[in-house]
């Protein structure tokens, strides 16, 4: 019995995969569970294993081509089985394999699960004597809906395409009340009366398109393709800064003592070397766990806090931003901070981060500090409330309370808050919280 | 036809279908004109014609209406033709190979997407 390979969701955000390598040849052996190819997800490179055992009969999608997720990219056999019907299908996503790729199991895959693709009979190709009594021409009309497939080009009249176009609808976002689910002009006047049409678009301007197809630099600018991540990136900080009503405190605080004491550790030999970020990171999540309020997850219809403080540290990687998650972060010492912020750090840059540890955050911090930028204001990585950006170190002069003027290491941090869940003195609590935690490290071990 | 075609479109138009006829009267010079100016209004066609499926006037004119009004097609053209067989002796069978009040209907509500 053939399996077919399908571009799975590797990725809880994962809507279309690019198949970096092949791992396997057609014509190769492969065992249930053997990595088949690399495929980037829109967060990280991840590992397409084979649902089934045989040989790789046939690869449909090349190495470093992307394609939206239950799209069929290969088909696992026997030596000698007639693949040729499975691979008439391919190139249509089936809807029944996007969602929960790791629960499916391998019959799932079936050849006979999905409805062959292929053009109902023609009526041209029966011989003429076994034409219908009926001297109405048999023309597609007849065609029954199952026989169609359910995904993919979405079908339409010449007329109802054409008034799509002219008035800016997704075709695809109608749904078709003509056979086989084709939408016709009745459903596109339906869809402009009642404005159902979700898919406004653009009219498809010819720019858009060629643009893209002609990638490459032309002297005065360079055309760079959007990686997945990059366009994950766009999607979700628009998301963001659209509807996310934002605040933003910032908040200057002395590190002096927060400086004695890592140099005091760092005396004490390597093995106790912490970063300032660490300080950070140990100081924001001890206080987070004094802050529900502040570490929760907007819902739309609800709000949840969260008792548990699972803190996302933003990496710059080659390719952009992720948010790998240090779990339960208030409840591990500093020196375990040190090690799994780096480990996650290396990981991200590697893009070898699985999607369990960059999911799940509860509050973000991000940091620019080592870029020397003094304070800046970093956007809320929904459905979290806040957001801490931490700024540079600087010495400056301050004055201090007996009236004299020190130079002392100062430190901005700006909060991002989304004011539906956090008002504004939430958040100043907090950082206040916070400021105590930072300016006497002591209290990180109260 | 054509009082088969009128018969057609005075019983629809009880239904609410408002049906063009268009009578060709000649197939050379034919008047395209008024089949695609129809076809243009209604977005759908049926071709009614007494002869065989197979190299008729029909296809002709189906072959016109998808090649001037592609754009304006909202169903796919349907045929009304006389049964792909030698014309039967019998009367009863004759009647019945040939096009007629039903069949015309039925196609009709074929391309207006109606259930019959």
């Amino acid at each position: 019995m053939a399996t077919k390979v399908f571009m799975e969701a590797l990725s809880p955000t994962m809507e279309e995969g690019r198949l970096v390598k092949w791992l396997k040849n057609e014509g190769d052996a492969v065992k249930n569970g053997d990595v088949l190819a690399e495929v980037e997800t829109d967060k990280a490179v991840m590992e397409l294993a084979a649902r089934g055992a045989g040989v790789l009969r046939k690869r449909l999608v090349n190495d470093g081509e992307a394609v939206p997720v239950g799209t069929l990219v290969g088909v696992i056999g026997a030596k000698d089985e007639d693949i040729a019907a499975l691979i008439a299908g391919s190139r249509k996503p089936e809807a029944s394999a996007a969602p929960e790729a790791g629960s499916r199991k391998p019959d799932a895959a079936a050849p006979v699960a999905s409805p062959a693709p292929a053009p109902a009979t023609s009526p041209a190709s029966a011989p003429p004597a076994l034409a219908p009594p009926s001297s109405v021409s048999p023309s597609s009309v007849a065609v029954p809906a199952s026989a169609l497939p359910a995904s993919g080009r979405a079908l339409s009249s010449p007329l109802a395409k054409k008034l799509a176009s002219e008035s800016g609808l997704d075709l695809a976002a109608i749904s078709g009340s003509g056979p086989g689910g084709r939408v016709i002009k009745r459903d596109i006047e339906a869809a402009l009366a009642t404005g159902s049409a979700s898919g406004f678009r653009l009219p498809a301007s010819g720019l858009g398109a060629s643009g893209l197809g002609a990638s490459g630099a032309v002297g005065d600018f360079e055309d760079v393709p959007l990686t997945l991540i990059r366009k994950t990136i766009a999607r979700r900080l628009a998301e963001s800064i659209g509807p996310i009503p934002t605040f933003y405190l910032t908040a200057e605080f002395d590190l002096e003592r927060a400086s004695e004491m890592r140099a005091a550790m760092a005396a004490m030999g390597d093995d106790y070397k912490v970063s300032f970020n660490d300080i950070i990171l140990k100081a924001t999540a001890t206080a987070l766990a004094q802050h529900p309020e502040v570490n929760a997850h907007w819902l739309g219809d609800h709000i949840r806090r969260h008792h548990r403080v699972h803190l996302g540290m933003a990496v710059a990687t080659d390719d952009g931003l992720i948010v790998p998650v240090i779990f339960d972060a208030d409840k591990k010492r500093m020196s375990e901070i040190a090690v799994e912020s780096k480990v996650l750090a290396k990981k991200a840059r590697e893009r070898k981060l699985t999607p369990a540890e960059y999911t799940g955050s509860t509050f973000s911090v991000s940091n620019l500090g080592m870029m020397q930028i003094e304070q800046f204001t970093a956007i809320i990585n929904p459905p979290e409330c806040g957001i801490l950006a931490i700024g540079a170190i600087e010495d400056k002069p301050v004055v201090a309370e007996d009236g004299s003027t020190q130079v002392r290491k100062r430190l901005r941090v700006t909060m991002s808050c989304d004011h539906r869940a956090v008002d504004g003195a939430v958040g100043a609590r907090f950082l206040q919280t916070l400021r105590r935690m930072i300016e006497n490290p002591l209290m990180l071990v109260y | 036809m054509v009082l088969v075609a009128m018969q057609a479109a005075d019983q629809l138009a009880k239904e609410g279908i408002k049906i063009d006829v268009v009578d060709l009267r000649t197939i050379r010079p034919m008047d395209v004109d008024a089949i695609t100016t129809s076809v243009k209004k209604t977005n759908r066609a049926v071709v009614l014609e007494e002869g065989w499926e197979i190299c008729g006037i029909g296809a002709q004119i189906v072959d016109y209406i998808q090649r001037d009004c592609f754009d304006h097609l909202d169903a796919p053209v349907i045929r009304v033709h006389q049964a792909d067989t030698p014309m039967p002796y019998a009367k009863a069978l004759e009647r019945a190979a040939k096009p007629d009040l039903p069949k015309t209907i039925a196609a009709v509500k074929k391309v207006m997407y109606i259930e019959a």
